[in-house]
């Protein structure tokens, strides 16, 4: 055998491409480890693409509580929310190949989600909200009192019910917005929409969900 | 998304939206490693470089000219009349032919006839 039959054995072409993407950092960044985010989220997105399925961890530990909530309120079902969250990542490991760093790879996870969003919504009929117990949402304090416990599913359930009444655009833009991670134009990417009408949306939107959330002290 | 310090619950929607769940379920990282499992076994897709209505296009085109060269019915041409079929239409020729000029004639012979023919009377007597 070859020594280059041999190495080729060795190095299969998949092998050398992840070597090469995890050692070429983008220009700017540190390669000991201090990486945006964003810059990880790509690296891992091209080895993922490269073929290589545990890249897909890191981006599932970091996007799978913002999307989990992203798509509960936008249902008002946990259970749905998982099933939605699960199928938004098997959608990324396909569509890996297909992604450009051109854009951010929150907005285009988020792009993904509320496609999977809108096909479930279009699929299935309403269904009453489930809202999940006080102690799983981050607002509440660990250590909170019963009575602030209560209150908090009491304030979830309306939330829930005041969102279930928006248009599902006005929601998305709501929820998009109040995942903290995307700019404005960003938002109105994901929802195929200008960024000033964006804004009118958003406008809407808030005025909409303070008329039907009972502001009680 | 992080634990506010206070305890005080805020009613206000966008600070309450805000806040999203705290930790996923152990029955969802179960059906994560599980997924994750399965995608192991299937390849990434790769990357097309052409667009996806191109493929459309192509195999629209290619199954057009399938039909059209291919799978085209091959009728027979017409077959000519025997002559036999056609002589017994020949009376018929020949009396089109025979009648044919007479037609105008006709009407015109009528048409003179109508206008010279007297008014009548209106008169009962």
């Amino acid at each position: 055998m070859s020594l280059a039959a041999a190495l080729a054995s060795v190095v299969s072409p998949d092998r050398l491409l992840h070597w090469l993407c995890a050692f070429a950092a983008p220009a700017g960044t540190d390669r000991a480890g201090a990486q945006a985010p964003e810059d990880d989220d790509h690296a891992c997105l091209r080895r993922v693409a490269a073929g290589d399925p545990d890249a897909l961890q890191p981006l599932f530990d970091r996007w799978k509580l913002p999307l989990l909530s992203f798509f509960y309120r936008a249902l008002g079902s946990r259970p749905d929310a998982e099933d939605l969250a699960l199928q938004t990542f098997d959608r990324v490991y396909r569509a890996a190949a297909r992604y450009r760093p051109d854009a951010k790879f929150s907005a285009w996870l988020f792009t993904i989600a509320r496609h999977e969003l809108r096909h479930e919504l279009r699929r299935r009929r309403r269904k009453p909200v489930e809202a999940v117990a006080p102690e799983d949402l981050a607002l509440l304090a660990v250590d909170a009192s019963p009575a602030e416990r209560r209150r908090a599913a009491e304030l979830e359930e309306q939330l829930l019910a005041a969102l279930q009444e928006l248009p599902e655009r006005q929601r998305s833009a709501l929820l998009l917005t109040a995942a903290g991670d995307l700019s404005h134009a960003e938002i109105a990417g994901t929802l195929g929409v200008s960024e000033s009408n964006l804004h009118v949306i958003l406008h809407r939107a808030r005025h909409a969900l303070r008329s039907l959330f009972p502001l009680r002290p | 998304m992080k634990s506010p310090d206070n305890s005080a619950t805020p009613h206000d929607p966008e600070v309450l939206l805000r806040s999203g769940l705290r930790d996923t379920t152990p029955e969802f990282e179960h059906r994560w490693t599980t997924l994750k499992r399965r995608l192991r076994t299937k390849p990434v897709p790769r990357r097309s470089y052409a667009p996806g209505w191109w493929w459309g296009l192509v195999s629209a085109g290619i199954t057009f000219a399938v039909i059209l060269f291919v799978l085209r019915p091959q009728y027979p041409a017409p077959r000519p009349m025997p002559i036999a079929e056609l002589a017994a239409y020949e009376e018929l020729f020949r009396l089109e032919d025979e009648l044919h000029p007479a037609l105008p004639l006709s009407e015109n012979t009528m048409l003179d006839d109508l206008l010279a023919m007297p008014t009548p009377s209106l008169d009962p007597s």
